[in-house]
């Protein structure tokens, strides 16, 4: 099998899976307890919340461990707008990840009602009749559009909180994140920044995103993790309202028993890419090349939907002219190649991706297009047996048409 | 797979018989429904039993063509006062078109489906005939096919009953084996026609009129009635009483007594034929799902009825037969 859908989950790294079964051969302790099987846990949980503090520029106390990346996003969406005194816009970019984009929509429909019980209160007049959260433009290269953010900073209606993600998911964009914090504090300095560096963590250090936010989310299935545990890295976690309420842990702000193997599991994860980044990710964009090069000999009407100089290096989009990605990836499959077309929805179908959409692209556009994503463990020989999958997939369905 | 037992056991039995077999569900529908082949719960059940039976399982989304195909000539035959099939229209359309049509494009050989039918091949020539379990037949909802599809079909149902199938599922353990069936319009939820249908087009209120002109009562929406039907009008009169005609233009719907929905025949548009045009013999035409087949001749796109039967709606399907052979089928016009 050749797997090419890293962006989705990707391959256990070897000092996570080390860490998973040497905290399966402990002794039960939850951390919460007080004897000594607890204090066994307790302690390899705190220490490695040290040091995924320690690694991404923040203090331990500023470290929320969660169920995953989307819960991370929905803590510092939800957490953040219903701690308000009263409702306020909020801006996501528009290619934001559905974890984002819908926990954004939800706060604003839930300040949306009870604006409606008491309309006397003075909100900006987008933001009384809003469902929905608003969204910032994308560019077609597919960065989040820094003009339109600013527009929307300067217009009516006090801005609480604004999310845009380090890394997009489906194209591999890297979005201008410093940049987007340096209008935030200059535009809204009273503002919540929220960024979802899910697709970042692999890549690119978390340091200056951590310092330029309020709240960061990560996932450690993204980069050699398990699947089923992420964290929240929040400036001010106290002032987050919780999601799930319980027995208090983390400081409050997420309650229920700790997954302590995820966690370590996860943090030897995080070391293991920190030490090993620099190198994989010139291997890494070397193979991308490679394949993008062997794909465009062999069949030159695939259109390229991102520049790798504007991406990380392990997302690879393309479009197919004339074919259906639904078919192609079926295709793929069959011969035992892995990829995507963009994130995965409960049901399976697919459906237009929003990001595309958001760059410009049209349905049939947005349905003619895959992701390949590589990780830490592709090989030039999962490149080459993709680029002749690829190319026999093409050759069967009778070519490429011209790009419309 | 809808996520059903019958394509869960038809899948079964053709790994069973050794066919490197694919699973498709297809997604058809982005609104609320509560069957069919739409909820994520009824992917994730075909999933699993793809899962179960060791075979790769996809879904395709043929939503914008089913809405295309299937919704809006619904909600339009409605409007003009007809009763249309949407399954007929899915199977001729999306079924037996587009995913047919992306098999063969994958490089699929047949394409199998869970109906209660049956395929002959006699002498090159593909017959589609009525399933094993009578009470279970579905070759009416499969009227359309023609020797292409046909030859390229396979409907492994043959043979089984419906308590057959269950059994079946339970042997093999499958998820799907204690599901119920479903039954109503995929896309509309158990009891919400008429607010599907208000949603998309005017609702006409209008007279109940009886034969002889006078009237009986109202209707709140014309396009909630259909052509035979006995219950559900409010009117309380002596004698069974049926919708025999219904009027769009005017607004009206006439009642009329069991024997005033009598006709001879009932003229037929887009017929097709699962082989040759039947000539110069009697055949059967069924008008519903389960319903009879009566003896009849066809005479270009008219069906004569041997004896006076019951008028059947406009946008409704008759189906012909021979015997346990389907020979094709149209659409009442009028």
């Amino acid at each position: 099998m050749i797997y090419l859908d890293h962006a989705a989950t990707t391959t256990l790294r070897d000092g996570a899976r080390r860490a998973l079964e040497r905290s399966h051969a402990l002794a039960p302790g939850n951390p919460s307890g007080q004897h000594g099987a607890a204090r066994l846990a307790k302690y390899a949980l705190e220490e490695a919340r040290e040091v995924l503090a320690e690694r991404v520029g923040a203090r331990p106390d500023q470290v929320i461990f969660t169920g995953g990346g989307s819960e991370a996003d929905n803590l510092a969406i939800l957490g953040t707008a219903r701690a308000w005194a009263e409702g306020k816009r909020i801006l996501v970019s528009a290619g934001e990840h559905k974890a984002v984009m819908s926990s954004a929509d939800l706060a604003i429909s839930e300040w949306a009602r009870l604006d409606g019980a008491s309309r006397s209160r003075a909100v900006g007049v987008e933001r009384s009749t809003a469902t929905r959260a608003e969204r910032i433009a994308l560019k077609s290269s597919g960065h989040v559009d820094l003009d339109d953010m600013c527009r929307r900073l300067g217009a009516d209606g006090e801005v609480g909180l604004v999310s845009v993600m380090a890394v997009n998911n489906e194209t591999g964009v890297v979005q201008p994140t410093s940049a987007v914090g340096e209008i935030v504090r200059r535009m809204a300095p009273r503002a919540a920044l929220h960024i979802d560096a899910v697709q970042a963590a692999p890549w690119n250090d978390l340091a200056p995103i951590v310092e330029t936010a309020d709240s960061v989310a990560i996932s450690g299935h993204k980069f050699g993790g398990p699947q089923g545990v992420g964290a929240l890295i929040a400036h001010d976690p106290r002032r987050l309202r919780p999601l799930i309420v319980g027995g208090g842990q983390e400081w409050g702000a997420r309650s229920g028993t700790h997954n302590v193997a995820g966690v370590v599991a996860m943090v030897a994860a995080l070391e293991e890419t920190l030490e090993r980044r620099a190198d994989e990710a010139v291997r890494i964009a070397a193979l991308a090349l490679e394949f993008r090069r062997q794909i465009e000999r062999l069949w030159p009407a695939v259109m390229w939907n991102t520049e790798p100089e504007e991406t990380v290096p392990g997302i690879i989009h393309l479009r197919l002219p004339s074919l259906q990605a639904e078919t192609v990836l079926a295709m793929l499959d069959h011969v035992g190649v892995c990829a995507a077309a963009g994130s995965s929805c409960q049901s399976g179908a697919m459906e237009p991706s929003h990001v595309l959409m958001a760059m410009g692209f049209g349905a049939e556009q947005a349905n003619e297009s895959i992701r390949l994503s590589l990780g830490w463990d592709t090989s030039f020989a999962d490149i080459d047996g993709a680029v002749s999958a690829l190319d026999a997939v093409i050759s069967q369905l009778g070519g490429l048409g011209a790009a419309a | 797979m809808s996520g059903g037992v019958d394509s869960s056991v038809a899948a079964a039995r053709l790994v069973a018989d050794g066919h490197e077999v694919t699973g498709v569900t297809l997604k058809l529908w982005g609104g609320d429904s509560d069957s069919g082949c739409c909820s994520v719960s009824d992917v994730e059940d075909a999933r699993r039993v793809a899962a179960q039976l060791d075979i790769p399982h996809y879904v395709f989304n043929f939503a914008d063509d089913f809405d295309t195909h299937v919704v809006e000539p619904y909600v339009a035959a409605h409007r003009v006062g007809q009763t249309p099939n949407p399954c007929v229209e899915c199977n001729r359309h999306i079924k037996f078109a587009r995913l047919f049509e992306r098999a063969q494009q994958m490089g699929f050989e047949r394409l199998a489906t869970g109906h209660h039918a049956r395929i002959s091949s006699d002498g090159g020539v593909f017959r589609l005939l009525r399933g094993t379990d009578p009470a279970k037949d579905q070759s009416y909802v499969l009227y359309m096919l023609t020797q292409r599809e046909l030859a390229q079909t396979w409907l492994p149902m043959e043979g089984l009953t419906k308590a057959e199938v269950y059994d079946e599922a339970a042997r093999l353990g499958l998820r799907t084996a204690a599901k119920p069936e479903s039954m109503d319009v995929c896309f509309i939820q158990r009891g919400r026609r008429a607010d599907f249908l208000g949603e998309r087009i005017p609702m006409t209120p209008g007279v109940i009129e009886s034969t002889d002109g006078s009237v009986l009562g109202h209707h709140q929406a014309l396009e909630m009635v259909t052509i035979g039907q006995r219950r559900g009008l409010g009117i309380a009169a002596e004698g069974r009483r049926y919708v025999i005609d219904i009027r769009p233009d005017e607004g009206k719907v006439v009642l009329g007594t069991e024997s005033d929905l009598l006709v001879d025949s009932v003229e037929l548009r887009d017929l097709t034929f699962t082989a040759a045009r039947p000539t110069g013999r009697t055949i059967t035409a069924q008008c519903q799902a389960h319903g009879t087949a009566h003896a009849a001749t066809l005479d270009g796109s008219t069906v004569h009825f041997e004896s006076p039967t019951q008028r059947v709606a406009p946008g409704q399907v008759v189906a012909i037969y021979d015997g346990d052979e389907c020979l094709g089928g149209g659409i009442v016009a009028r």
